[in-house]
C-alpha cells in the first residue's frame, strides 16, 4: 500500500515540479521523517510551487508567509485585540497556526522573527503573550532563501539551520524541462487540479514506519564513521552534532521508504548525506570550499564497508 | 619599572615539597639550625611571590651567605670534611630561594636538589635510602614538570602523575646502565663521614665498654657460610683484637702496636724479609689432609678502626691486610666502606704449642704492681696448695660459677683495685668483668693470658640463609697460652651465664629479662614483632648489598663472560644495542597491538574474499563506492560478469543490511561461496 501511494504522490508532484524527481524524493522523505525543509535558490527557480504542489498532495493546509525585513514575530505568530463591545481581548491567529507553512525568503527577515519560528519549529508550539498555545499537527516548515551572497539578507545563524532537516537545491531546470515551460506548459495550472493523494491518517502511518526501517550495524558503523570523520578532519571547524548524527539516520530511514524499502543501505545514506551535512559543516578555510564540497570529502574519505 | 618573574605556584609547591624531603634525611647528620634557615627561607620565598616582600638586596645577600659559611665553620670546627661540605651545598640549596629572579635561577636551584638529594647516600647506602633518594627525585621532577607546565596542568597532582611515569620509564635505561656502565672505580675521593659519635669497637677495654655497645642493634657484620648452615652458637667467637697490657684498670694493646699503620708497616716488613715461625706452622697445618675447616664470606660495616673479624683460626685472603702473631687480622687504613672478605678458619688448629717466646711470655704474664693484693694472694694460695695451670684455670671458672651474677646493674667498681672489688664484693657485673678479673688471676699465677674482644654468637636470619652480628653481640673473652695445646679460648662468662653463649645475646635477654628485674636486660629488650621486622628489614639490606651495592668491575666483568661471552667492547656494543633493540620492539609491539586492526566481522567476510578476488584480477573499490555500485561499474566495463556480480551484491546485502536471520545466513554463506567460485575473471 505505502509505497504505491508514495509514488502517486511523486507522480503528481512530477506533473508540476518538472525535471527534479530527486528533489521531490528528498523533499518527500524530509516529511515523512518529521523534518523541516529548506529550499535554498535563486529567485524564480520554482520553490514556491513545490511548496504549493507538497501541500496539496499531501492533503495538508497551507499557509504561506512572505518575509520582510520589517516584519515582526507578531505579524507570524498572531496578536491579541482588544475587543471593545465584550471588554477583552481577542486572539488573532497568526499564519503560523497551519500544517504547512511556507515560510518564503526566510533570510530577508530580522533575527527577531526568524527566532520566533525557531520554537514552533522545534517544539510545535508558540509562545504568545506569555501563553503557550499548540500548533496543528502535523507541523512542517518550508521555507526558502536566497543565497547569502545577495544583498538584503540575514543569514540564518548555525543554531537555526541546524532545525532544518535537509536543505536542498532545486538548480535550475533541464532543458527538456525548460521547453516545455517555454512553449507555454504552465505547470502552475496542474496546481488546482491536483487532489491529495492521502489522508492525514496515512501519512502518520508513513511517519511510522519511517522510523520503524531496520537498521543494520553495518549502516549504523559506517554512519558513526562518516560523522566521526567529519569530527576528525582538520578542513572543518567544526564536526557533525549527535543531532545532525541523528538527522542523517532519520533522514536516510525516510529515504529507503521513500525508496521502497524496509531496509537501509549505505546508498540511502549516500543519497541524503549533501541535503542534512551539507548547512551543517563549515570548512575551516575559505579555500577548503563549501557545500556540496565539504560533503565530497567526506563522503570520498570514509570506506563504506569496513573500519 | 620591569616586570618581576613570579615562580608559578604549583612549581613553587613542588619545590617547597621536594626540598623538605631532600633536607630530611640529611638532618640526623646535620646541625639542627639549618632548619630554622630553610623555614625563613620558605617564609620569605611564600611573601615575595605575595607580593608582601621584596626579594633580599645584595646588601643583605652577601651578608647573609658570608654569615652562614661563618657558622658553618664554627658549628663543625673545620670546613674541609664530609658533613661541612654537605652542609654548605645544603646551605647554597637553601638560601638560592631567596634569588629565584628568572626560569634560568629555578632551573639551577632544582639541579642542585638531585645533588643535595644525592649526598643522602654519602652516608647511607642501604635500600631505603636509596627507595628515598628515588622519591625525593621523583618529587623534584614534579618541580620541574610542574615549572614548564604552569599553564596547562590543571592539578597539583598531574605533575607527579607525569614524572612517576617518568621515573618508571627510565628504569629500563638505569638497569642497562647498572649493567653495562664502566665501573671505572672513583674519580675523585670524597672525604667520607668520620663516623665520629658512632657507638662501635675500641681498642681498649675498661669496665662499661661493652655494655654500651649492647644497646645498639645495628649491624656490625654479616656472614654468609659456604655451605648455608651456621656453626653452633657456642662456636661464634669473632675475634677482632686481643689486649696484653693492663694498668690495674684498663686493659690495652701492648704499647709498641698501638699505633696501627705504624704496626702495619712493620708487619709487613717483618713478613715480606722472612716468613715467621707461626706463619710456618700454619701453613704446614693447612697442608695437611683431612683437616677440618669453615669458609665464610664477611661483609663487615664501616667501624673505623683497622681490624678485621674472623673465627680463630683464620686465614683471610685480602690485599692489604697483614695476620698478627695473635692470628689475626690489621688493614692498612680504617674500614671507613663496606668490607667484604673471605676467610677459611680452621678451628681445630693449635697456635703456638711448643714454645711462647719470651716476648710473648712476659708480656702476657704483666701485672702492674701493687695492684689487687687480695686477688693475687688467693690465686698464690691456689698455687701453693699444689694445683697445676689446668686445675688453677678449674678452680677460677667453678668460683665464678659459686657467686657470681651476670647482669649489667650495678656493675660500678672501685677505682683502686677495680678486679679485687669486683672479685670479692659486688661478685656481679658482665663480660667484660669476668674476662678481666680472669686474665687478671691467671697472670697472677704465672699463666700467660689475654683479654680477647669481638663478637659473640650473631641471628641466624633462615630466609636468607646468613648470620647477623650486630654490635649488641660485643663481647670479650680471654685466651690463656698452655704448654701443648697452647692458645687456648676460655670464656668465663660462660661459666656465669651459659645461657648467654649457647642462646646468643637477644634469646639470652629475653629469657633473663623474664626471669628478673634486677639485672638490667629488661630495656634491652625488643619487641617480637620489632626484632622480625628488623630482621626482615636486615635481609632486604644484605641481598641489596650482595647484589648491587658489590657489584664493582671485578662483578661487571664476570656478569660479561657469562652473559656476552666476553668483556671486548662489540660486545658490550652489541649487547646495548640488541636490549636497545628489544625494548623499542616491544614497544611496537604494543603500540601494534593497541591500534591492530579488528577482525572483520563475520557478515563482511564474503563479501571481503571477492574484492580480494577482484583486486586480483585489477579492480579495485573506492572508499566511497558501495558494493553495488562497484559492481555496477564492473559490469559496465565487462556486461559478462553483469549476471553473477548482480546475484552476488543482493545477497551479501541480505548478510549485511538486512535483518539478522541465522537459519538463512548460513545457507547464503554459502551460495555467496558457491558463486564465488563459480566467478571467472
Amino acid at each position: 500500500m505505502s509505497h504505491s501511494v508514495l509514488q502517486q504522490s511523486l507522480e503528481q508532484l512530477g506533473k508540476v515540479v518538472l525535471g527534479k524527481e530527486s528533489q521531490l524524493k528528498l523533499a518527500m522523505a524530509c516529511l515523512l521523517a518529521k523534518g523541516h525543509l529548506l529550499i535554498e535558490d535563486l529567485p524564480g527557480m520554482g520553490k514556491t510551487t513545490l511548496a504549493h504542489a507538497l501541500a496539496a498532495v499531501l492533503g495538508l493546509q497551507y499557509q504561506r508567509v512572505q518575509f520582510t525585513s520589517d516584519m515582526l514575530p507578531a505579524d507570524l505568530l498572531g496578536v491579541s485585540v482588544f475587543d471593545a463591545q465584550n471588554s477583552r481581548f481577542d486572539f488573532h491567529p497568526g499564519p503560523i497556526f497551519t500544517q504547512l507553512l511556507l515560510a518564503d525568503e526566510i533570510n530577508r527577515s530580522t533575527p527577531k522573527t526568524q527566532s520566533a519560528l525557531l520554537e514552533a519549529m522545534e517544539e510545535g508550539q508558540v509562545s504568545i503573550e506569555g501563553e503557550t498555545r499548540p500548533l496543528p499537527k502535523p507541523f512542517f516548515v518550508l521555507a526558502t532563501q536566497n543565497p547569502v551572497h545577495q544583498s538584503g539578507t540575514f543569514p540564518l545563524p548555525e543554531s537555526q539551520l541546524d532545525r532544518f532537516l535537509m536543505r536542498i537545491s532545486l538548480g535550475y531546470p533541464s532543458a527538456a524541462a525548460e521547453r516545455l515551460l517555454l512553449k507555454g506548459v504552465n505547470p502552475r495550472e496542474f496546481l488546482k487540479s491536483l487532489q491529495a493523494t492521502m489522508s492525514l491518517e496515512q501519512l502518520a502511518e508513513l511517519q511510522a514506519k519511517a522510523s520503524e526501517v531496520h537498521i543494520s550495524d553495518h549502516v549504523l558503523d559506517y554512519i558513526q564513521r562518516l560523522v566521526q570523520f567529519s569530527r576528525d578532519y582538520e578542513g572543518f571547524s567544526y564536526g557533525i552534532s549527535p543531532r545532525g548524527a541523528l538527522a542523517l539516520v532519520s533522514a536516510a530511514k525516510a529515504w529507503a521508504l521513500v525508496e521502497g524499502r524496509e531496509h537501509l543501505l549505505p546508498e540511502d545514506v549516500q543519497a541524503v548525506m549533501p541535503a542534512v551535512m551539507e548547512h551543517r559543516l563549515r570548512a575551516s578555510s575559505h579555500a577548503a570550499g563549501q557545500g556540496q564540497a565539504l560533503v565530497d570529502v567526506v563522503i570520498n574519505a570514509v570506506d563504506v564497508l569496513q573500519g | 619599572m620591569s616586570l618581576v618573574y613570579q615562580i608559578p605556584r604549583k612549581a613553587l609547591w613542588w619545590l617547597l615539597i621536594a626540598q623538605a624531603a631532600v633536607i630530611l634525611p640529611l638532618l640526623q647528620h646535620l646541625p639542627s639550625w639549618l632548619i630554622l634557615v630553610w623555614t625563613v627561607c620558605v617564609a620569605w620565598r611564600v611573601q615575595i611571590v605575595r607580593g608582601v616582600y621584596d626579594a633580599p638586596k645584595a646588601m643583605v645577600k652577601v651578608p647573609l651567605a658570608l654569615s652562614m659559611v661563618v657558622a658553618l665553620i664554627m658549628s663543625f670546627g673545620k670546613l674541609f670534611a664530609l658533613e661541612p661540605l654537605v652542609a654548605l651545598l645544603l646551605l647554597t640549596f637553601l638560601l638560592k630561594l631567596l634569588e629565584l629572579q628568572s626560569q634560568r635561577d629555578v632551573l639551577l636551584l632544582l639541579l642542585l636538589g638531585f645533588f643535595v638529594g644525592s649526598t643522602q647516600l654519602l652516608f647511607s647506602t642501604s635500600i631505603l635510602a636509596f627507595l628515598y633518594a628515588v622519591f625525593s627525585f621523583t618529587l623534584l621532577l614534579s618541580a620541574f614538570m610542574a615549572l614548564h607546565t604552569a599553564t596547562e596542568s590543571k592539578s597539583l597532582w598531574q605533575s607527579l602523575k607525569k614524572s612517576s611515569l617518568i621515573i618508571l620509564q627510565a628504569v629500563p635505561l638505569a638497569v642497562l646502565m647498572f649493567f653495562i656502565m664502566p665501573r671505572i672505580g672513583s674519580l675523585w675521593t670524597v672525604p667520607l663521614s668520620s663516623g665520629a659519635g658512632k657507638t662501635g669497637f675500641s681498642d681498649s677495654m675498661a669496665p662499661g665498654n661493652i655494655s654500651q655497645l649492647n644497646k645498639d642493634y645495628s649491624p656490625a657484620f654479616r656472614v654468609d657460610f659456604a655451605d648455608k648452615k651456621s656453626p653452633p652458637q657456642r662456636e661464634l667467637y669473632w675475634r677482632g683484637i686481643s689486649l696484653s697490657a693492663f694498668d690495674g684498670r684498663r686493659w690495652e694493646i701492648s704499647p709498641q702496636d698501638r699505633d696501627p699503620r705504624h704496626r702495619y708497616r712493620r708487619l709487613r716488613q717483618q713478613q715480606q724479609r722472612f716468613t715467621q715461625q707461626w706463619q710456618e706452622d700454619f701453613t704446614n697445618y693447612r697442608q695437611q689432609q683431612g683437616v677440618p675447616y669453615v669458609d665464610y664470606e664477611l661483609m663487615m660495616e664501616p667501624s673505623f678502626q683497622p681490624w678485621l673479624f674472623s673465627m680463630a683460626t683464620a686465614q683471610v685472603a685480602l690485599k692489604d691486610v697483614v695476620s698478627t702473631n695473635d692470628y689475626l687480622f690489621l688493614r692498612d687504613s680504617p674500614v671507613a666502606q663496606r668490607l667484604l672478605y673471605r676467610v677459611r678458619s680452621y678451628p681445630q688448629f693449635l697456635r703456638e704449642p711448643e714454645d711462647l717466646s719470651r716476648g710473648q711470655n712476659f708480656v702476657n704474664t704483666q701485672l702492674p704492681r701493687g695492684f689487687n693484693p687480695r686477688t693475687r694472694e688467693l690465686v698464690e694460695s691456689w698455687r701453693q696448695e699444689g694445683s697445676s695451670d689446668r686445675q688453677i684455670i678449674a678452680r677460677a671458672l667453678r668460683w665464678f660459677q659459686g657467686e657470681f651474677t651476670y647482669s649489667l646493674q650495678d656493675t660500678s667498681l672501685a677505682a683502686e683495685n677495680p678486679v679485687d672489688d669486683f672479685l670479692f664484693n659486688r661478685q656481679r657485673g658482665y663480660c667484660e668483668h669476668f674476662s678481666s678479673a680472669f686474665v687478671v688471676m691467671m697472670r697472677a699465677a704465672d699463666i700467660p693470658a689475654r683479654v680477647v674482644l669481638g663478637y659473640q654468637g650473631g641471628q641466624w636470619n633462615d630466609d636468607e640463609k646468613y648470620l647477623l652480628v650486630t654490635q649488641a653481640d660485643a663481647h670479650a673473652w680471654a685466651e690463656v697460652w698452655l704448654p701443648d695445646t697452647g692458645w687456648q679460648r676460655v670464656d668465663p662468662t660462660n661459666a656465669v651465664a651459659p645461657e648467654r653463649i649457647e642462646l646468643g645475646f637477644r634469646e639470652y635477654i629475653e629469657q633473663a629479662s623474664a626471669a628478673s628485674e634486677t639485672n638490667g636486660f629488661a630495656e634491652l629488650r625488643q619487641a617480637p614483632w620489632l626484632a622480625q621486622m628488623q630482621m626482615r628489614l636486615d635481609a632486604l639490606n644484605y641481598s641489596w648489598q650482595s647484589w648491587v651495592l658489590s657489584y664493582d668491575q671485578e662483578q661487571q666483568l664476570i656478569f660479561f663472560q657469562k652473559v656476552l661471552g666476553g668483556d671486548e667492547h662489540w660486545r658490550i656494543v652489541a649487547a646495548l644495542m640488541a636490549s636497545a633493540t628489544l625494548v623499542l620492539a616491544i614497544l611496537g609491539l604494543w603500540l601494534w597491538w593497541r591500534a591492530r586492526p579488528l577482525p572483520p566481522p563475520p557478515e563482511l567476510l564474503p563479501w571481503l574474499q571477492l574484492e580480494q578476488k577482484l583486486q586480483r584480477a585489477g579492480w579495485q573499490r573506492n572508499p566511497a563506492e558501495t558494493a553495488q555500485q562497484f559492481a555496477e561499474r564492473i559490469a559496465a566495463e565487462k556486461p559478462e560478469l553483469a549476471g553473477i556480480l548482480k546475484r552476488y551484491t543482493q545477497l551479501a546485502y541480505k548478510l549485511l543490511y538486512l535483518p539478522a536471520n541465522t537459519e538463512q545466513q548460513d545457507a547464503i554463506v554459502q551460495q555467496l561461496r558457491r558463486l564465488r567460485n563459480s566467478l571467472r575473471l
